[in-house]
This record gives structure tokens, C-alpha cells and sequence, in this order.
């Protein structure tokens, strides 16, 4: 986990429910053992502040930052 | 490498039975490249059965698929493979690739302390994403394709004979251009939001060997 705890910023936790919108609703996110997740879900979880929201918080604030380091070019 | 492969396919929830049908393509690739293949599937994947195929038939790599813990990798109905400090030296010898979330954490880095040769796994979560309507037929799925191929790149490659490193290299690279396939513009947009999650399994997926694991 990195150590910027982005779920306790609304601004992040606003920015990655709205980019969770541009998921079809047929699609849904596999996380391991803790299942399986609709996009109108994880926003639940996002709001909740628990783990789950937590991770896709997470992965979404460091990809951001990746794609500023540019991850796509390998 | 030894050419005998065990291949471990639990088949009760919507993840597994995703990782069982795409397992079953490298399983056939496998039988082509002439290996000798041990596929325990559905209820056979449990620790009784995968110890006793382990000590009667040595075989040289495993493919995990399940879900996993820091500590531990599962089999059918989530119990587990091989557990630190409880059996973890049956990778003695093996080259190991754990398709699950979070393994290669510790009983990666606990295995290759006690003899294994590689293992492959992730740090963190694995995610993928499908689409609801094709879960009666995975294979079909375009969007977990976009996943699980880069995934089982890892054991296709080990199969061709290429090394752990380079097998993983080979992964990553793989799901670098499915993330760069996404978020081109000629792609449906619709796939776009995979991109974050296919960086985050390359991010993760690690090879632990001696060389870089601390005693």
C-alpha cells in the first residue's frame, strides 16, 4: 500500500467515482478473494472508506501518477 | 527444465472458474510441447491431492491458479495449497507460477528461501474484468482475454523453454501492450478503464529467485 492515504481525500475519492462511470454496466471487476464488483458497487465501497475502496482508490490515484511518468512507454 | 507440469484448476466462483477455462488452453499447449501434464481440476485441486501428486511425480513447474493470501495459495473452496511454515517446502526444487492475489509476498519470498528454484506470483491483488454476459462462456470474453492471456503468458513462455525471468519479462511486456492497445484511439472506449488494472498486475507480478531474495 502506498503511503499516501488517498481515500481520506474527497477530491480523489469524487475523481475516481466519476471516472468509475465511464464503465459499461455489463462489466464487472474481479478482486481476488474478495469477489466480484459492479461499477455502481464500488462506488459504495469508495464512499464506505473500507478496504475495498481503498485498493481502487489506490490503483487509480498511482496510475494516474504513472501515466505523468509515462508507464505507457514501457 | 523437467518437462512434467501440475496444474491446479478449483472451479467454484466466477474468478477460478474464469482462471479454469484459460488454464485449460495452456494445459492443451502443455500436451503439444510433449510434457507430462497432472490437471487437478474442480475438487481435486486440494492440498491431499496436490501433495501426493507433488511427491509421486516430482514435476518440475507448477501452475497455480486460485485465490491466494500474503501466506498461502488455495484450492478448491478457497482452502489452502501450501501454507507458510506448514508445507511450503514442497516447492523444493520447483519453478512456480501462482496466478493469484498477493502469494508471491511471503510464501513466495518463504519458498525460494527454502529451495525453490522460481516463483512467479503477484505482490498485491490480482484484477480483471469481464463482462456479466459471457460468464457461461469465459473463453469468448474479450475483456478478461485482455487479462488473462498476459497472465498466462508467464507459464506459456516457461513451456517454450524460456527462462523464469525472461518468461515474466515476456508477461509484462504483454500486458504493456494490451494497456497501450486500450487506451489507443482506435480502441472502443469502452475498454479504456482496463488500463489502470492491467498496469497494476504488471506493477505486481514479480520473479523471486536466490538472487533476489535475502536470507
Amino acid at each position: 500500500m502506498s503511503n499516501i492515504n488517498y481515500i481520506e481525500n474527497k477530491d480523489a475519492r469524487d475523481l475516481v467515482k466519476a471516472r468509475l462511470d465511464t464503465m459499461p454496466r455489463n462489466i464487472k471487476i474481479s478482486i481476488g478473494s474478495e469477489g466480484s464488483f459492479s461499477k455502481e458497487e464500488l462506488k459504495e465501497h469508495v464512499d464506505k472508506k473500507d478496504s475495498i475502496g481503498e485498493k481502487i482508490v489506490e490503483i487509480d490515484m498511482e496510475f494516474l501518477q504513472a501515466l505523468k511518468r509515462g508507464v505507457l512507454y514501457g | 527444465m523437467d518437462k512434467t507440469i501440475l496444474i491446479t484448476r478449483p472451479d467454484h466462483d466466477i474468478t477460478t472458474r474464469y482462471l479454469f477455462y484459460f488454464a485449460k488452453e495452456v494445459l492443451l499447449l502443455a500436451e503439444r510441447k510433449c510434457f507430462k501434464v497432472f490437471d487437478l481440476k474442480k475438487e481435486k485441486a486440494s492440498r491431499k491431492e496436490f501433495e501426493g501428486r507433488m511427491k509421486k511425480h516430482n514435476p518440475g513447474l507448477i501452475f497455480v491458479n486460485g485465490h491466494g493470501k500474503e501466506d498461502m495459495i488455495c484450492g478448491y473452496d478457497n482452502k489452502f495449497l501450501v501454507k507458510v511454515n506448514k508445507n511450503e517446502k514442497v516447492f523444493k526444487d520447483k519453478t512456480i507460477y501462482a496466478l493469484s492475489c498477493q502469494s508471491a509476498s511471503k510464501l513466495g519470498r518463504e519458498s525460494v528461501k527454502k529451495g525453490a528454484i522460481s516463483y512467479i506470483g503477484y505482490l498485491k491483488d490480482f484484477f480483471f474484468c469481464y463482462d456479466e454476459h459471457k460468464i457461461s462462456r469465459p473463453l469468448e470474453d474479450k475483456i478478461a482475454k485482455l487479462f488473462l492471456e498476459p497472465s498466462n503468458q508467464v507459464v506459456i513462455s516457461l513451456i517454450k523453454e524460456n527462462t523464469a525471468q525472461g518468461s515474466s519479462k515476456k508477461s509484462k511486456d504483454f500486458f504493456l501492450k494490451n494497456m497501450q492497445k486500450v487506451l489507443s484511439s482506435d480502441s472502443s472506449k469502452e475498454f479504456a478503464y482496463c488500463a489502470k488494472y492491467l498496469w497494476w498486475n504488471m506493477k505486481n507480478q514479480v520473479c523471486l529467485e536466490k538472487n533476489n531474495v535475502k536470507k
